[in-house]
């Protein structure tokens, strides 16, 4: 297939009448790994809960498309979306514990996604335990027979990931999977998962706040804000020429990288973004970001800016102060 | 996985407090019986006590064993008990273990009976609510839980013996009641309404409960998981929500049968069953010393017991007690 393998089209969402996702599109091919930057806020995972179709119930999808290898499926017959779920598209989430039932041991768990995608019995056995091994826990069928509250923090992620690619999705949306864990236990599962995402061809949509995940594991960033993409650009780009002044921001924001031969930089105090994080409820008319932002114009507090050429700023970087 | 805390140590521990906690229960029954005005001579003859002079008094005294200090009568009837003589009837004479014996099966089936019929109704309604929370269904079945749990059992018993009364020629009589070994028919025809009217309650509590937790469950993070692997509506309904809600419904439930043991007693008296509710009454009303004490002790022990056996069940559903 050559097309896209999700199209998402002026995907718009509301958790009652507040405007959560205000009209974002994007595009992720097969194989392709996408990081979906943003504060705690900005969307990132509404945008996931939308494609998955599991929205909260106050919540809804109000607007836009969402194609999976060409089919709409925001019109798609439930029962055809639930063939989807955890078949097609898989998703992890942030807190392993909570995310996996308490009462169920983790293999059953496992096959229970194999066998609603009518997996045979046998074979779901076999590949929970492929699987199992597949994302370094040793003695499968010894893990399989706990439950989650025998598993440390690190084992349950692992399980969660097991769970998520056992059925062999060709799209795997990553919700912070990591945010709950030790920094070193982080970093082996991300390194895990990537090594996966390589072995089975899998796409990858990764969604965090921790730009240094964003620069490692994927090619292109999507920098979310107050519900819209402000900027959609490859990562290397974004890191050393950022189009729009939130990226710029985060960027700067972020530690500097030690010398090749190891030194660690120079201690310098970092600089945040100032203001505070947009109140949803209460949108300033224009661009969002303009209350906060340095290098707002005039037009910046009337019109809210399109995403167009990368980014959704009407200040074009050589009029950057 | 049966570590330190392994089930028969579990039980045990379980058990030596509940020693404990029974040896209570027999010292507030006894002290509070005799707190209570008149004594058993006075319940068994009336104004006629009145008339008696002292020493027929004293005799009778003697011969009830009211003469002896309460410690020493307390530590008698104790002393029996563990020995599985549970003492004789003051007012018949009858020995208060064939009381119990006779007793025991119609309230252990009575409170069965009612919870077989308020539990799937309770646990059924609860997800019907739950599954619209907020909607037509969901507020339908809440205002008939309120009624059920505001409606007092008194009030519905005797509605219900009168409408059976009037509409249907039905009179419970104690004198005519069927074990459930002459006649399983006989015997369920009678049981049936009483059970009913227990159940009304039942229900409805159970009923909030299972609304709660499948409410409570329904937004966890777990089905959302579920959900997310293509799991079909269904199975996650049972398998996850209802199988998770299944913890909270059953403390539930063995507390309310536990309660339901010793406290049928208004609507035996209503129906005129021959359950311990009604002996306990009978012994009460007739100072009947040994009748109430050996009465309320079992009862608590059924109580003591049965909240055991939901304990041992916990552990069964819920891995993370073991």
């Amino acid at each position: 297939m050559n097309g896209p393998l999700l199209e998402v089209r002026d995907l718009r969402a509301a958790v009652g009448d507040l405007d959560v996702v205000r009209g974002i599109s994007f595009g992720i091919a097969p194989g392709e790994t996408v990081g979906l930057v943003g504060e705690s806020g900005s969307g990132k995972t509404f945008t996931a809960l939308s494609v998955m179709g599991l929205l909260p119930d106050a919540a809804r999808v109000t607007g836009g498309s969402i194609a999976y290898e060409g089919r709409d499926i925001l019109r798609l017959p439930e029962r055809e979306r639930r063939s989807l779920r955890g078949a097609g598209i898989a998703m992890i989430h942030q807190e392993p514990l909570t995310a996996l039932n308490p009462l169920m041991r983790v293999g059953a768990q496992i096959i229970e996604g194999l066998r609603a995608h009518g997996v045979p019995r046998a074979e779901a056995r076999r590949r929970m335990l492929d699987t199992l091994d597949e994302v370094g826990l040793p003695t499968p069928d010894r893990t399989a027979r706990r439950y989650p509250h025998q598993l440390s923090g690190g084992q349950r992620q692992r399980i969660v990931i097991a769970m998520a690619l056992a059925p062999r999705p060709r799209l795997l949306i990553a919700d912070e999977p990591t945010t709950a864990l030790d920094a070193t236990v982080q970093q082996q599962i991300l390194a895990q998962v990537d090594r996966l995402r390589r072995d089975h061809d899998l796409a990858v949509l990764w969604i965090t706040h921790d730009l240094g995940v964003v620069a490692r594991l994927t090619r292109r960033v999507l920098v979310m804000y107050a519900g819209r993409i402000v900027e959609d650009a490859p990562v290397r780009a974004l890191y050393a020429d950022p189009r729009h002044p939130y990226s710029a921001g985060l960027i700067a924001s972020l530690p500097p990288a030690p010398a090749p031969d190891g030194t660690p930089a120079e201690r310098t105090p970092l600089p945040a973004i100032g203001g505070t994080p947009p109140d949803l409820a209460a949108l300033p008319p224009g661009c969002p970001f303009a209350p906060r932002c340095p290098q707002r114009a005039d037009r910046c507090t009337t019109e809210e800016p399109p995403l167009t050429d990368r980014t959704a700023c009407w200040v074009p970087k050589e009029k950057w102060t | 996985m049966a570590g330190s805390g392994g089930p028969l140590r579990f039980v045990l521990g379980r058990l030596a407090g509940t020693a404990v906690t029974l040896f209570g229960v027999a010292v507030v029954v006894f002290v509070v019986l005799r707190a209570l005005p008149g004594d058993t001579i006075t319940a068994k003859l009336g104004t006629e006590a009145a008339a008696l002079d002292p020493d027929q008094r004293a005799a009778l005294t003697r011969y009830y064993g009211l003469d002896k200090g309460p410690v020493e009568q307390f530590l008698g009837w104790l002393g029996g008990v563990c020995q599985g003589r549970l003492g004789v009837s003051l007012d018949t004479g009858v020995p208060v273990r064939t009381l119990i014996a006779d007793a025991l099966p119609v309230t252990v089936e009575l409170a069965l009976l009612a919870m077989l019929i308020a539990t799937p109704v309770g646990v059924a309604l609860g997800i019907l609510a739950a599954s619209r929370p907020g909607r037509a269904r969901d507020l339908t079945t809440q205002t008939l839980g309120l009624f059920g749990l505001a409606l007092p059992e008194f009030v519905l018993a005797s509605v219900c013996v009168a409408v059976l009364a009037t509409v249907f020629s039905y009179f419970p009589d104690p004198g005519t009641y069927t074990p459930l070994t002459e006649s399983v028919g006989g015997n369920l025809s009678q049981l049936i309404y009483p059970a009913l009217v227990l159940a009304v309650g039942l229900a409805a509590t159970i009923m909030r409960t299972t609304r709660t937790a499948y409410l409570e469950n329904a937004r966890s993070e777990f089905v959302r998981t579920a959900r997310g692997k293509g799991v079909s509506p269904l199975r996650v309904r049972l398998g996850h929500i209802l199988r998770a809600s299944l913890v909270p419904i059953l403390t539930m439930t063995g507390i309310q049968f536990g309660y339901l043991l010793g406290g049928t007693v208004i609507v035996e008296q209503v129906f005129a069953l021959p359950g311990l509710g009604r002996l306990l009454l009978q012994g009460i009303t007739q100072q009947d010393y040994a009748v109430v004490q050996s009465t309320t002790l079992l009862v608590a022990t059924a109580f003591v017991l049965v909240n055991l056996a939901v304990d041992l069940l916990y552990r069964l559903l819920d891995p993370r007690t073991r």
